[in-house]
This record gives C-alpha cells, structure tokens and sequence, in this order.
C-alpha cells in the first residue's frame, strides 16, 4: 500500500519534471512571472520593515525645546528655570542661552559674514527638556503647559518627525502587504492558466483515465507537483532577486537615514524569510494547478 | 455455469431530455460467460454497458456486480469497481499521441503497478493481441483492425474477470470481426467474463455467446437465443 503511495508520487514528480524540461522557455518565462512578481512586494515589504525597526530601535528620546521671549529678561529666565525644576515629568533640562546659540548660527552657516551686520541677537534663550514620559498625549499636555509659563514665547516637541517616519513606514507595509495579496491571488490565476492549457493538450487522455477508474486525486497529483515545482522555482528565483536588491538599496537606504540622525542598519533578507517565501511561492503554485485541475474535472465530469 | 457476476432487476434510464433508453431491463449474467447484446442503434446497448461499468448511473432499477449495487457504491469504491474491469469503448478512445506501449499500460499506471511490471504485463498484452512488433509505433500507424485490437490490449493488460466491450467490431471487415471474436473466445475461454454490445452480424450468428436482444430499451425475450 505504501509502496504504491510512493509509486504514484514518484511518477507524478517524474511527469512534472519531464513537462518542465520538455518545454524549457515555458517554464522560464512562469518562472521569471512568478520570480519578479513576488520579489516586488516582498523586497518591499522586507526594506519597510527593516527600515521601522530600525527606527524603533532608535533612542528617541522625547524632547521638548521651550524658546523664551527675545526680550525676556535675566530674571524672567531663572523664574523658567525654577518653573522647571518644579515642574512634574520632566527628566532633564539643559539651558541654552541666546549667545550660544548666536555662535552656533554662525558655524553652522557658511554665509556667516551675512550676519555681521546684525547689531542684535535675535536669537531668544532656549531650554531644551527631556521629558519623563514618551505618551505621546503627556508630552502634548507637557509642551501646552510649559508654553503658558511667563516669559515664554513658544513650546515644541522635536523628533516628532521620526515617529511620523515610524508610522509612515507601517502604513507602508500594511500598503505593500495588500498589494502583495492582490499578486498572490494573480499569481495563483497565472499558474493555473498554464495547467489549464496543459489540460486542454492531455483532456482526452484524463477523459479515458476518468473513465476506466482513475481517481481525481489520481489526475489532479502530477498537475500539483508541476505547479508546487514552478512555484519552488519561482520562489528561488525571487528570493535571489529580493537578496540581490536589497544588498543594492540597503546601502542607499541607510545612508538616507543616517542622514536623518538615526544611526541604522538594514538587515538583508535572513535564510529564514527566504525559505518562507519559497514557501509561499510553492504554495501559490500548488493552488494555481489545485483550482485549476478541480474546475477542470467538475466541468468534464464523466 | 458459475456464480451470479451481474444481476440487473428493472433497470430503467431516462436522459434529461426525456429520452428513455432503458425501460424495465431485467438479466443475469453468470461468471465466465459471454454474452451478446444485440439490438438496433439506439436501442439501449450501449447505455446497458455504461450502467454496468458504473459510468451511468441508473434512473430506476438496480444493477449488482458480484453482490455490490453499483448505484450505491461511494465514488472511491466505483473507481475501484471500474479499474477492475476491461473496458473497449465504440470509439476506441486511443491516445494518438502516445505510443502503442503507453496506451497499453495507462490501466497499470492507474492501478499504481510497480516499474518492473509495466513492461512485462504490457507485452504480454501486445502478444495476445498480435502487436509485440508495434508497441514503439503510434496508433495512427495502425489499421482500424488493429487499432481495435489495442483497445482490448488496454482492456485485458490488467487481466480483468469482465470486459465490457461497446461495438468492437465496427467498421471492421469480416475477417477482422473474426479475428476479435477469437481473442474474445479465447479470453472467455480462461474465465473472463465477457459482455458485448453489437450489431455485428458475424459476431451474431457465430452462436459463440448468449444473445440478449434489446429492443427500444427493454429486452426482446422472443429474440433472445443461447450459445
């Protein structure tokens, strides 16, 4: 009984091969079909996903920069500077006064003689405050109630940006993870659309083989095999394109976010990820030729 | 005579366009028997056959074989039932794109034989049958005789105990026809089972086998005659 089980799967794989090597180009160009549409998203899904754990990682600390009034007074100051130290959730504060903060400019711009002939700083002192918490609703109520403190003109949360990033790059994913349903399903209709001219070619024999006893599960085997094989390569043939790239855009990638102040490191795609993408490209082309070797027989039922 | 092989009581078969092909058949076919049916076109021979092998079902009536209600079997149990018989279909059914060895051993690839007994039951098959020398040809090569005589390779390689056999003989000259007949006398001859649909007249009048008559779907008892 064994035996036969074997028997039967071993001719089946032996059919889909020889079908495979019999028409080469055709089973290249499925694989290139499958191999190019998979690696799209899943490249792209990969590189989103790296890029937002990355940032996740990143120690962001919450900062909230509270800019004083530029005529504010030396006394007004230290009042803030009091203000602070009194005030709950904050874990530090760093004082940045306006001549500081005129130098910094300075450095900081080539252009610097442009500001020789301002007479006054118009910079205001600065405090830039690391807040305890990082709920993002506590650093809102934080920054309001620093802003109301006299003497201050202005209250700001930074590295808002890079949470707006994190929740960009997941909401690119969720995109990215629609799109790639959407070719999954297509794929699965590309792959039974080949069985199904395979059918077409063999539906007399499976007609005869129906007829004298052959069991569906007997006619729909060798079909399975020759779509989970070109899926398999498919599969290959994708993760290749997927490591491929992104060792290519990685680089690219990180240097865009190292500019961005965030010191990340994207990941290539794990062994692990890639065997489950091979995975899913032969389980894609074991159901191409499962949906497509079912409608067969429900339509030519003898 | 042996055991009761098929038992059919009342069979009738009405198509979903009305027509009525088989009304109130009642027969009984012994084991080791031939038998002839015999009858014009359209009546009922070759439906009576495609009930038998299961591949009909019918609309009133029930048809045993060896005790099962073919009707009744589970769709595992009818494949089962089927490959365990020799079927020669009215128009062939040969694969022209295989070779004459591969037609042969599609029933022994069905069954799930190992290797190393495709190729000696297959020629063993091609033997009987006159066409050892033939098996790497393509059934295009073949004469209409010979074309038949593939068919019942196909039917005997896995040595049923009853072949069912639609019209063999058509369209075949007479020298031909007897030349069937004799391979079915000598199958039958080993114990097969033998049932054949035709309107052959050199195979009707060879009071080789029993004859069973159908007329417009029921069976014309004054036509019947016994080997």
């Amino acid at each position: 009984m064994l035996g036969r089980w074997f028997t039967y799967h071993r001719r089946a794989l032996r059919f889909a091969l020889r079908r495979l090597l019999t028409a080469p180009l055709s089973a290249l160009l499925s694989m290139l079909v499958i191999g190019l549409t998979l690696s799209l998203p899943a490249g792209l899904y990969h590189l989103l996903q790296s890029g937002a754990q990355a940032i996740g990682q990143q120690p962001i600390d919450p900062e909230i920069s509270l800019f004083a009034r530029v005529d504010a007074s030396a006394e007004q100051i230290a009042k803030i500077k009091q203000e602070l130290a009194r005030t709950q959730g904050i874990a530090q504060t760093r004082f940045v006064p306006k001549a500081e903060a005129f130098e910094r400019m300075k450095q900081a711009m080539e252009t610097a003689d442009l500001l020789e002939g301002i007479e006054r700083n118009p910079l205001p002192d600065a405090f830039i405050i690391k807040a305890a918490s990082r709920d993002p609703a506590e650093l809102a109520r934080l920054r309001d109630r620093l802003a109301q403190l006299p003497g201050v003109e202005h209250a700001r949360i930074d590295l808002q940006w890079a949470r707006t990033l994190a929740s960009s790059l997941r909401l690119a994913q969720r995109v990215t993870l629609i799109i790639a349903l959407g070719l999954c399903a297509g794929l699965v209709l590309v792959v039974g659309n080949t069985i199904r001219l395979q059918l077409l070619d063999a539906k007399d024999e499976i007609e005869l083989s129906r007829l004298i006893g052959a069991t569906p599960r007997y006619v729909r085997r060798p079909y399975l095999y020759f779509g989970a094989l070109q899926g398999l390569l498919g599969g290959v043939l994708a993760a290749a394109l997927v490591w491929l790239a992104l060792k290519y855009f990685n680089q690219s990638a990180a240097e865009l976010l190292n500019l961005s102040q965030l010191n990340v490191e994207l990941p290539n795609l794990a062994p692990r990820n890639a065997l489950w993408l091979v995975a899913l490209a032969t389980l894609l082309g074991w159901l191409g030729a499962y949906v497509s070797v079912q409608s067969h027989l429900l339509r030519r039922a003898p | 005579m042996g055991e009761r092989l098929i038992d059919i009581q009342q069979v009738g078969k009405r198509y979903a366009n009305g027509f009525e092909a088989l009304r109130g058949v009642d027969l009984r076919i012994e084991a080791g028997e031939m038998v002839f049916l015999s009858g014009h076109s359209g009546a009922g021979k070759s439906t009576l056959l495609r009930l038998i092998a299961g591949i009909e079902v019918p609309t009133s009536g029930t048809i045993r074989i060896s005790g099962q209600d073919v009707a009744r079997l589970k769709p595992a149990a009818a494949m089962t039932l089927r490959r365990s018989l020799g079927l020669i279909f009215q128009d062939h059914k040969l694969l022209f794109n295989r070779s004459v060895f591969d037609n042969v051993t599609l029933p022994l690839l069905i069954e799930g034989y190992p290797d190393e007994d495709l190729g000696r039951r297959a020629r063993a098959a091609l033997n009987k049958v006159g066409l050892l020398e033939r098996e790497k040809q393509f059934p295009v090569m073949l004469s209409g005789g010979e074309q038949q005589r593939l068919c019942i390779a196909r039917a005997i390689v896995h040595r049923p105990s009853l072949v069912l056999a639609d019209e063999p003989t058509g369209n075949l000259d007479e020298a031909s026809a007897r030349d069937i007949l004799a391979m079915f006398q000598s199958f039958n001859q080993v114990g097969v089972t033998i049932v054949i649909a035709t309107h052959d007249r050199t195979l009707l009048e060879s009071k080789l086998a029993r004859i069973v008559a159908l007329d417009h779907g029921r069976i014309n008892a004054a036509a019947q005659a016994h080997a």
